[in-house]
Parts: C-alpha cells; structure tokens; sequence
C-alpha cells in the first residue's frame, strides 16, 4: 500500500512550504529514513526524511508551495502500485491512491477542493500570536503570501490591518524583487559602449529574498538611530578567563556571546521598553525576554532566539549557542527557533568589525551591535595603561526610544560589564 | 486672540447637504445651508419616501389576499385615493420637519432660497420675496443634486407625459400606463400602478431589466413582474408618442415583441441628470461633464476648498451615498482626512417581490477574471416565508474560493432590503466564506436564507439537497 509523503509542519505558525530540491527521481527507490526533499519556509530549509520505504512517486514539484499537510509525493511498495499510480494521474489529472474515499458528487462538485479549509475541524480562525488586528480576509491573504503580519500597517480602525494594506505590502515586497534571472538570449543583444553589463545576475530567491524584504521594509517602518560608543570591558575579559578556568567544572566553555545575553536580558527586564514592538497605535512591551543571536551563514544571515533568556544560567544560553550554530550552518533549526524574537544581539567584532549602523529586526525596537574586543592605551588618574575596550553599536526605533533612554541602557551595560561578577548576586 | 470659528457654506438641503450641514456643525464649524424648497431634496420629497409610502400602500391589498388563506376574510376592498395622498404627504412632512428641527438644533443657519455660485467662496441667495444676500464661507460644499433628464422623443411634451414627481400624485389611477425605463424608479412605480389596478406595460432598452445587477435574479424578477400583469418589454425603445383622436397616447415602439401600443398615461424614469448649470457652478472654475461634477476620493473638487456631493457629482444616485460622501465632504471641510470607499454599497429596489444587492454580480466577477463560486438558497426552502406566504425568490453569493472573499451578495424577495444589511456588514468587516457560514443565525427567520446560501457555497446547505 503506497505511503503519503506529506508537506511537514515544522513550527505553530507554519502554513506552507516551497519545495526547493527533490533528493531522489520520480520512480527511483528510497529507503525508510533517509533524506528524500529538502523544503524551504520562512528562512529555514529542511530536509525531510522519508517516512517508509518504496518507490517515489512526486506529486510536487520544485519551487512549487503547497499547505502543510497537502501530499507532495508517495512511496509505493511495489513497482506495479507505481504504475498504477502513475496511470492513475494521467487519466484524472488528480493524484489519488486507491484508498482515498471522495464521494463522486463531491469531488465532480468541489474540483477546487485542494485550497479550502478542511470543515471537519470547526471551522474558527487561528487566534494570531500577540493579537494582532486584521481581519479574516486579509490574514488569509497574509499567510498564503507568508507575509509576517506584525510587520504590516494596518489603515481600518485602530490599526485593523486589512486587504488593502496586504496587497501593499506584498506590493512593497515586489518593487523589490525587481532582478530577473538572466534571459538567455541576453548575450547577442546590441549595447551601446559604456554601457554596465551584468557580471552575473543572481534572482532574489529563499533566504536572500527574505532578508532583502525584512530588512528594507524595518528600514521603511522605523526611525532607526545608532547609539556608538566604546566601554571599558577589562572587568568582563577577566571574568571570563576565570569562567574558561573551570570550563570542566561548568561544563561548557563561556562565550562573549553568552555573556552579553545575559547581560542584555537584564537590561531588559530593568527597561521593557527596549523589549517591545509597535502593533499598530500602540507599543506592546513583551513579558518573555528572547533574544536572538545573528549568526552569519556562508550565504546570508539568520537569527536563532534564545527564550526567556533572563531565566537561563549562562552555561545553558551557551549550550543552546553552541547548537544553533550547529545546526544553522547545517541549515537544520525549525521556524519556531527562528521566530518570537524580542531583541537580538550582533556580534561583528567576530569578525574583527569596530563599528556598525546595523538594522533593527522587525517587530523588534532595538539591536545591540558588539564590535570587536581589542586592548587600547587608555587614561587612568593621569597614567596611561593597556585595558580592554569594546565597541557598541545600539541601533534603536525612534519612534518608542528616544536618545537619553539610549543612553540610559549604554549606561547601564557599562555598570554592568564593569562588575560582571555581580551577575546573579546584586542584580 | 479667540479662534473664530471656520464658516462652512452648504448649497442644498438634501441628504447630502444636510448631512454635511449637521457633520460640520458637529465637529465645530459655523454653518450655513442653502435651500430653495423643502429640506430633504429629492428623497424625502419627490423620491424614497414617497414611492415607499406608495409601496407600502398596495403591499396592503397583497396581504388581505393572503390573509384569507389563513381564514381571516375582509369584505370588498376600496381605495380613498385622496386618503392615501394625505397621508403619504403627512408622513413627507413629519420627516421634512424631522430635517428642520435637527438642523436648528445643530445651530445651523437655514438661508431660505436659491443658491447661486459667485465665487469660489461666496454664494449668492434669492428669496422668493426677491431679497438677496451673499454668504461667505470658508469652505463651500455643494450638494444641489439632480433632476430626471429629459428624452428627445418626438411628442414627449404631450399631455399625459409625467416624470416620477408627478406620477406621486395619484387621484384616479390609469387604465394603463407606459413607463420608459426598467429601473430602480420606473419598475417600482410600474409595480404601485400596477397594484392599484393599471395596465402597465414597461420599455427598457437594455437587455434585462436593472441592467447591471445580477442577471439570473433579474430575470426571475421579470417573470415575477410579468406573473402580475406588468409586461416587461427588454431590447426596446420608444421611439415616438402621438396623441390619437381618443386623446390617448400612440407610443411607436422600436422592438421585436411590439410595434406600438395605446396607453392613456406615460412616466418618463430613464434617469437623472446633476443639477450643474442651474447653481452656477461652473463659475467658480469647478470642473464637470456630463456624468456631473468631478471630485477626489476627498470629495474635494477641482477647486481647492470646494466640495461636491450626492447626485449632484455622478456615480450611485442613491440618498445614502449622499450622506456618506456628505460627512467625508464635512470632516475633509474642517480639516480631517475622510477618503471614500465605495467597495460596499447595497442596492435597494423596493419592487414586490423587492431586490437587494451589494458588491459584484457573478458577470462583473468573471469579467474581472475573479475565481467565482455561487452560493444559492431559494426563500421556498425557508420556513419564516412559507409562513407570511413569501415565497419568491432566492439569496445568490458570489465569493471567491481562493481566500474565501465575499465578492457579492443579491437578494430577491421579502425584505430583501433589509436582510441585504448583513451582507454589508460582513464585506465590510472582510469577513469570508468561512465566518458567513459558521454565523448562527435566528430561526424562523428570512435571515437564516443568507447563512444556508453561505453554506451552498461548498455544497454544505441544510435544507436543501445539493444541485447536481
């Protein structure tokens, strides 16, 4: 008996997925476990393992975005159910095993059945992460385009997002994606002398497509300002080396990274308003300190989250670091390890960058930038000494934060990386 | 220095100026009004109310007949025309002294006369006793509204040729009676002559009648309309009116089904056209053509600080138009940044049995390449119109499978009008196919129709068995 191979769901939110490369031929034979397609959602890309063994019939195909749940393929015991099968769908143009019971009136009634919402569930709309106001028309419209509604303007009342303001956001996203894929026949038209001519031409695809549309439209959204400065952090480094000493006893070896969340959390709790979002006409400061973490990949950028991060020791925020990263270059973290952000930290001092004007990652108000941990000459009662300095790059919306309360947070970290031996002891 | 307050001038007491009279003076503004008859315009005076007055009037021999089915028996039934007159007046005048006390209650100056346009800022009154003035205002919103236009039909100024103002005053009823138009006035009044004992027989020179609702329920209108005794005439026209030597009215007819046809009285109801040239508009260097004055989505003219609304510029000659864009016209007058939306506005025929709709018939749906699924639940299907005898007629709903959209939604049959409300309501709220069959609705009721044609969409209706 063929095995349905189905679009996973990978995450609460997920909806859909887009197939981006099939492992194995139609027909050839696959065994139980292993990796048979690899899908793309939001950012991640997943590979899906097969869940029994046979021979692959595809139903979806590449680039192709289908609900989650709706079958993209079949693994068939035997050559002849392939077959049958396969006949199966050249007749119909439906692909249905044998033992899919569909009345004949209702299918001859329903041909557009594959896009309706399955009305044996009660049929209720999915109350949104964070409440967001939209109505049930627009939200559709919103998840089939996998448009992230916190990031829409709503123009109803009080901020009702509604069909009008989907489409302009989805309008928003396609002036953007203006790149076409090379035409083939680019190579024998006439250009005038002087004229620029593409190297290469990459399409704005996945990931790359995704970070082009988040960020230019955080930029579009907020007021974004960057607090730079530097602070002494020769406390901090000490710290640390006493952690890198008992790295056995503690288990894991103490990043910076893990260091700076912690210490962010706890500004954080002192300073909700850097750990909020504007929904609409109004400011929404969130209960759950997450934090994400920036972490470059060979062709892009992702941002795995850190949950509830003030409630974490630093061993476990570093334990969970150390994956992430693992798997982030493996391209293996769900959308839910990638999402409900409420701050995220940049580390560019990992590579050896001082300053930066990063932006800020929707629905999020703040981004704090780390710039590289360097030893400088430095003025202590009239006498020069080597200390350790860090450069900071606080981007903030300025729409919720203004510069003093900027600086209040700058201040703080300052206290704080001065005595970080009082982590957990004062604060 | 005490802020004065900005004067608003207002030109026309209609529905449209009114309400841009009371929404100004609600959000601070010192108003005039202008009028040169009674407040309410076309509507209260010479439109809606009256014609619905009428309508109410012979829906009272349609429920003596059916009265008897449940064993109540009248005697012989007579009709008071003068009666009926009076008191249709009364009911116009209760509601224009409605309109009058709300206006002095919102402290709004009444200038009593006719308007005419100097500037683009000043307006110049006549009073019948001759007297003039200028008002000056800040801000000028025009809202003179329209007049049924006129047809160059050789013989149209016979005696005998009324337009729908006159056709309200009934003292003897025709023996028959030709109207010129199947629409929204022509059929309405077709059905009150009709009722009350004429021959009536209606031209339209479009294919169907309301040409531009949906098809499939105009013409079970039409078959309704013929069942009782209105010949409905599509594809044609009048193309001449002579007096014959009985002093009847010889009407030439362009059209497959008749050549000509002998009538003692005809209504002219082809349409209406924008009061333009009477104010003076033009003066001012406001812009207009023949459809009317041209405005922004603010209901702001070509002229900055002018404004124009209702008939008067074109598009849904319906009085709740004119209030909508009457209170945008307002709130953009002082300042505010009212833009409006005509994505959802019913509209009402209050023919028997009466046709409601709102949004995109399925024709307009397909054209717009819209995917289109049909919801339809029959009233003969549902119990609260077995009961008052109501039977004629169905709910249609165009929506569109992919997200579930509701594209349109028409109702023919009792109080189709009314029911359409909810309708609006969920378009307005971009509520889809999946809220509008899940909303629980009352039984016995007429409304429950709506929610079963809702479910017919997926082929999921109750009460009834789905189409093969």
């Amino acid at each position: 008996m063929a095995r349905e191979l189905v679009m996973p769901k990978l995450g609460a939110e997920m909806k859909t997925g887009r197939i981006v490369e099939w492992k194995r031929q139609e027909g050839e034979w696959v065994e139980e476990k292993e990796v048979v397609v690899v899908i793309e959602t939001d950012k991640i890309t997943y590979e899906v393992e097969s869940p029994a063994s046979g021979y692959l019939h595809i139903v979806t195909g590449v680039e192709e975005e289908v609900p989650v749940s709706a079958t993209i393929g079949f693994l068939c015991e035997t050559k002849e159910e392939l077959e049958t099968l396969l006949s199966k769908a050249e007749k119909s143009g439906v692909e249905a095993p044998e033992e899919a019971a569909k009345e004949p009136e209702e299918a001859a009634r329903e041909p557009e059945e594959g896009r309706t919402p399955p009305l044996s569930q009660p049929s209720r709309a999915p109350r949104a992460r964070r409440d967001i106001r939209i109505s049930p028309l627009a939200r559709k419209l919103a998840e089939a385009e996998g448009l992230d509604m916190s990031t829409i303007a709503g123009s109803g009342p009080r901020g009702r997002i509604k069909k009008r303001d989907v489409l302009r956001s989805m309008e928003t996203r396609r002036e953007m994606v203006s790149i076409r894929p090379a035409e083939k026949t680019a190579a024998f038209e006439v250009e005038p002398t002087g004229a620029k001519r593409a190297k290469a031409v990459i399409p704005l695809r996945g990931m790359r497509e995704i970070i082009a549309r988040r960020l230019y439209s955080s930029l579009q959204q907020m007021a974004q300002f960057t607090d730079m400065g530097e602070m002494d952090v020769s406390e901090t480094v000490k710290f640390r080396q006493k952690l890198l000493e008992q790295e056995n006893l503690i288990g894991a070896r103490i990043s910076y990274n893990a260091i700076f969340v912690k210490i962010a959390a706890l500004i954080l709790k002192e300073m909700p308003i850097f750990n909020a979002s504007v929904v609409g006409e109004e400011i929404h400061q969130w209960e759950q300190i997450n934090i994400g973490m920036a972490l470059a990949l060979e062709d892009g950028l992702i941002v795995p989250v850190i949950r509830d991060a003030e409630r974490k020791a630093m061993v476990q925020i570093q334990r969970e670091l150390e994956d992430f990263i693992e798997r982030g270059r493996g391209r293996r973290l769900t959308p839910d390890e990638i999402s409900e952000g409420t701050f995220t930290i940049s580390n560019f001092g990992s590579y050896g960058a001082f300053f930066g004007t990063p932006i800020i990652n929707p629905p999020e108000v703040a981004l704090l930038g780390l710039g590289v941990i360097r030893q400088v000459p430095a003025v202590i009662e009239n006498e020069i000494v080597v200390r350790w300095s860090m450069n900071y790059s606080l981007t903030m919306d300025h729409r919720v934060i203004d510069g003093a309360t900027g600086g209040k947070f700058i201040g703080r970290m300052r206290e704080i990386v001065a005595s970080p031996h009082l982590l957990g002891v004062m604060w | 220095m005490a802020e004065r307050k900005p004067h608003i001038a207002v030109l026309g007491g209609g529905p449209g100026g009114y309400a841009a009279a009371i929404r100004a003076s609600q959000l601070g503004a010192r108003v005039t009004l202008i009028e040169k008859d009674r407040l309410g315009g076309t509507c209260m005076n010479r439109g809606c109310i009256p014609t619905k007055a009428l309508l109410q009037a012979v829906s009272y021999l349609d429920q003596f007949k059916k009265a008897s089915a449940y064993g109540i028996r009248s005697g012989k039934i007579t009709i008071d025309f003068e009666k009926m007159m009076t008191h249709k007046d009364r009911i116009v005048g209760t509601l224009v002294h409605g309109v009058e006390r709300l206006v002095k209650g919102n402290g709004i100056r009444l200038a009593k006369g006719r308007g005419r346009l100097l500037s683009d800022r000043e307006i110049e009154v006549e009073s019948s006793g001759g007297k003039r003035e200028v008002v000056q205002g800040d801000k000028l919103i025009l809202a003179t509204g329209s007049k049924t236009s006129s047809l160059s039909i050789p013989g149209i100024e016979s005696k005998g040729v009324m337009i729908s103002d006159e056709a309200l005053h009934i003292d003897v009823v025709p023996k028959s009676l030709l109207v010129i138009g199947g629409g929204y006035i022509g059929l309405e009044l077709a059905t009150v002559y009709s009722r009350l004992g004429s021959n009536v027989i209606v031209v339209e020179k479009m294919p169907t009648i309301f040409p531009g609702e949906d098809e499939d329920l105009c013409k079970i209108l039409t078959d309704a309309l013929n069942q009782e005794g209105i010949e409905v005439l599509t594809n044609a026209e009048v193309k001449r009116i002579e007096k014959d030597g009985k002093g009847e009215l010889k009407t030439t007819l362009a059209s497959a089904a008749k050549g000509e046809s002998v009538v003692e009285k005809i209504l002219v109801a082809t349409g209406r056209v924008p009061l333009v040239e009477e104010a003076a508009i033009g003066k001012c260097g406001v812009r207009f053509d023949a459809r009317g004055v041209s405005v922004n989505e603010k209901m702001e003219t070509s002229v900055p600080g002018v404004y124009a609304v209702g008939d008067l510029v074109g598009g849904l000659l319906l009085a709740h138009v004119a209030y909508a864009e009457g209170m945008a016209a307002a709130e953009n007058a002082m300042g505010g940044e009212s833009v409006m939306d005509y994505g959802v506005v019913p509209r009402c025929a209050y023919t028997l049995p009466e046709l409601a709709s709102v949004g995109l018939s399925e024709k307009k749906a397909r054209e717009l390449n819209r995917d289109v699924r049909i919801g339809v639940f029959p009233f003969r299907y549902n119990g609260r119109a077995l009961v008052s005898d109501e039977q004629a007629g169905l709910v249609k709903i165009v929506a569109d499978p992919l997200h579930g959209e509701i594209l349109g939604v028409h109702i023919l049959g009792p109080h189709a009008t009314e029911l359409i409300a909810e309708a609006s309501a969920i378009m307005h709220l971009e509520g889809t196919m999946e809220e509008f069959m899940s909303l629980i609705h009352a039984h016995p009721t007429l409304s429950e129709a709506l929610g079963e044609a809702a479910s017919d969409l997926i082929g999921r209706a109750i009460h009834r068995l789905p189409v093969k």
